[in-house]
């Protein structure tokens, strides 16, 4: 086999593999328009190689015109795919322009298949034999055809076509899809027609090369639609990373807002073991106060009342895990910013309850070293509460005010608000199943005051003048390495 | 017919079910449980001498619910609430609907069945009351048309003088219609007569 037939197959082949690949990636993403285009034109080109590796072969004048008479529907069809391509792909283009090179195109078809002698000549006198890659190869002798302009006029309107676009796309702000797209596209087509048209003109004695340069074309395109396809993959991963990360946070938001329903639900999942428990209990009370008691009655009562109790201790260790995030994670946080992020969490709530909130957030605090969702948790109960204890008032007398400052070497975030204040002895609200809520289970501010106290700080409540309650939760700033 | 009196008991957690039925057992009260008021309508006797001891909170069909839709069908059965959380409004709603009582839960045993009593006892007096009401409407079909004719003039309070003026007829006629009919209906004194007239729906003629 002669090195042009290896050289041209090669060339063959790989717009075939090409070809396929980017049509595989279009059969499964049907909206890829431009990947349709590309396998087209890919698959074009092997077809024009094939006619190109046949004028090259070609033994007598006649069969010379055949080859490059039937090398147009090819070139057409690329022509084609190379519109729809860059008018996918690019999304630029004007179209007039590509309407004219593919009107040309089509004219040269027209003509190659009306005319004899073709459209690049009047007449062939001869042909002659070139070495070529070592091999022998054949380019004709004859006038060259005027009607040759009509073909070149194509291409020059193409190369046009697809250099404007590209330098739209450049203005767009895509710098590197306007080089490799357009400068690639602009640089071998400008070099394969000029090729191709000195070499029909007889300006140079070498045969026309022009699947050579499209396939070098197809391979900078085809680099360039891989990156984007990794582009996509990137981006594809990143989304769900994000996705993942705030499916993660709303989680968190709601673990922080249950916080304040909590204990309703608490109530509510325990009382019913505790409630079986009871009866089953003075049941066996009674059973064993008669005579004679009927043991195997109790004894089935006692399995039941271990049964419950083991699922009323499931309902609270649910619950703790439900409180506490198995690791804690201790990050430097500005109390400030933690306090506007509690506010947005808290927005609709506030709204809700007609109270109005009055935020004094120092700015340039010293930061905290605390678990960022424990104390966005303390911050969003104190709120709950200070509203629940102003909801006996007129909307227009519901003020809760939250504010942040610098006090030694702490820093004291305060929440007051204008409710009725705090029995005299304040230690008290901190007991366990304190509550002034009628469906409350008093765990929210012990739970609180834990909280605080892990972070080395302090959970303090006192009355405020001339009414209301102010919480101070005070933390240490922490000690930042320089 | 076992004379004993029954508690229906109607609550979606069997383990309540069971620990209820066992208290109430130990006090020879008979039980029957029902996981949900749809079975408990399909399940019970309506001649039975009973209470109904009914948890409020159950998926479709709650305690209210089934406590409306009792009244609707005109039962008299007494009902005691159970509820997992204390709701107020609730309570009164339900109390005004007719409820005996309205206990929270985890419920003391002497709580419940002091409960369960009293409204066993309000059972036993519905009952009671229904049946006298109905074997005074037996006696009510004895008296003859003029016997109560005579009847709804007497509940009037009006001397029998002027009952007799106002029918047309003799002093003495009344005396013996008035005798008549009051021992036909079983009563010893007008006030008794004027009671058992007001139960059995009898128009005065004033």
């Amino acid at each position: 086999m002669d090195m042009v037939t290896i050289v041209w197959s090669m060339v063959a082949s790989a717009c075939l593999t090409l070809g396929l690949v980017h049509g595989l990636v279009w059969w499964q993403h049907r909206e890829k328009l431009d990947r349709l285009w590309f396998a087209l034109l890919a698959v074009s080109t092997a077809w024009f190689a094939y006619f190109e590796w046949s004028s090259l072969r070609a033994m007598g004048p006649q069969s010379y015109l055949e080859g490059i008479r039937w090398m147009q529907v090819p070139t057409w069809c690329m022509f084609v795919c190379m519109v729809g391509y860059v008018l996918t792909h690019l999304r630029e283009g004007n179209r007039g322009l590509a309407g004219l090179a593919v009107g040309l195109r089509t004219l040269s078809v027209v003509l190659a298949f009306t005319l004899d002698t073709g459209v690049h000549f009047r007449e062939i006198t001869g042909l002659q034999r070139v070495m070529f890659l070592g091999t022998e190869v054949t380019l004709p002798v004859g006038s060259p055809s005027l009607l040759m302009l009509v073909p070149h006029g194509a291409l020059v309107a193409m190369l046009v076509f697809v250099v404007g676009a590209a330098i739209t796309v450049w203005r767009r702000g895509e710098h590197r899809l306007a080089v490799l797209v357009g400068g690639s596209v602009g640089f071998f087509v400008t070099l394969g027609a000029l090729q191709s048209i000195l070499g029909f003109w007889q300006v140079i004695k070498i045969p026309p090369g022009g699947s050579l340069y499209f396939l070098a074309l197809l391979f900078v395109t085809a680099f360039e639609l891989s990156m984007e396809t990794k582009r996509v993959k990137t981006l594809s991963v990143e989304l769900a990373e994000t996705r993942a990360k705030s499916r993660e946070q709303v989680a968190h938001f709601g673990r922080v807002a249950s916080l304040g329903g909590i204990s309703v639900t608490l109530a509510h999942e325990i009382n019913q073991p505790l409630g079986i428990i009871l009866s089953n209990a003075q049941a066996a009370e009674r059973m064993l106060a008669k005579d004679p008691p009927d043991l195997p009655e109790v004894r089935a009562i006692l399995a039941d009342i271990v049964r419950e109790n083991l699922r009323a201790s499931a309902v609270i260790q649910r619950t703790r895990e439900l409180l506490q995030r198995k690791e804690v994670s201790r990050e430097l946080v500005n109390l400030s910013d933690l306090a506007g992020e509690v506010f947005a969490i808290m927005r609709r709530p506030l709204q809700a309850r007609q109270v109005t909130l009055a935020a004094e957030l120092a700015a340039g605090l010293p930061l905290v070293s605390v678990d960022r969702i424990q104390l966005q948790q303390v911050l969003l109960n104190l709120m709950l509460n200070a509203c629940e204890a102003m909801a006996a008032n007129p909307p227009s007398e519901r003020r809760l005010s939250v504010a942040t400052r610098v006090e030694g070497g702490a820093v004291c975030l305060a929440v007051t608000d204008s409710g009725p204040g705090l029995p005299s002895d304040v230690e008290k609200i901190f007991a366990p199943y304190f509550t002034t809520k009628p469906q409350g289970l008093g765990m929210g501010l012990p739970i609180c005051r834990s909280i605080v106290a892990a972070h080395e700080g302090q959970l303090l409540a006192e009355s405020a003048a001339p009414r209301g309650a102010v919480f101070r939760v005070i933390l240490p700033v922490a000690a930042v390495l320089q | 017919m076992n004379t004993a009196p029954l508690v229906y008991l109607v609550d979606d957690e069997p383990g309540m079910c069971k620990a209820l039925t066992r208290l109430l057992q130990t006090e020879g009260i008979r039980v029957r449980s029902f996981s949900s008021a749809e079975e408990f309508l399909a399940g019970r006797q309506p001649g039975e001498i009973a209470c109904l001891v009914l948890d409020v909170a159950m998926p479709r069909c709650d305690g209210p619910s089934l406590q409306r839709t009792l009244a609707d069908a005109g039962s008299a059965l007494p009902i005691i609430f159970l509820t997992g959380h204390g709701d107020i409004p609730l309570a009164v709603r339900s109390v005004q609907a007719g409820a005996v009582d309205f206990l929270t839960k985890p419920v003391q045993a002497t709580v419940l069945l002091s409960a369960v009593r009293r409204a066993l006892a309000l059972a036993q007096d519905r009952a009671t009351e229904q049946a006298a009401t109905v074997a005074l409407r037996t006696r009510l079909e004895l008296l003859t048309a003029r016997e109560r004719e005579v009847l709804g003039h007497v509940i009037t309070g009006k001397p029998s003088k002027m009952i007799a003026a106002d029918l047309g007829t003799g002093l003495q006629t009344i005396k013996v219609h008035r005798m008549r009919l009051m021992e036909k209906l079983g009563v010893a004194s007008v006030p008794d007569l004027v009671r058992a007239a007001e139960r059995l729906g009898v128009r005065r003629s004033d």
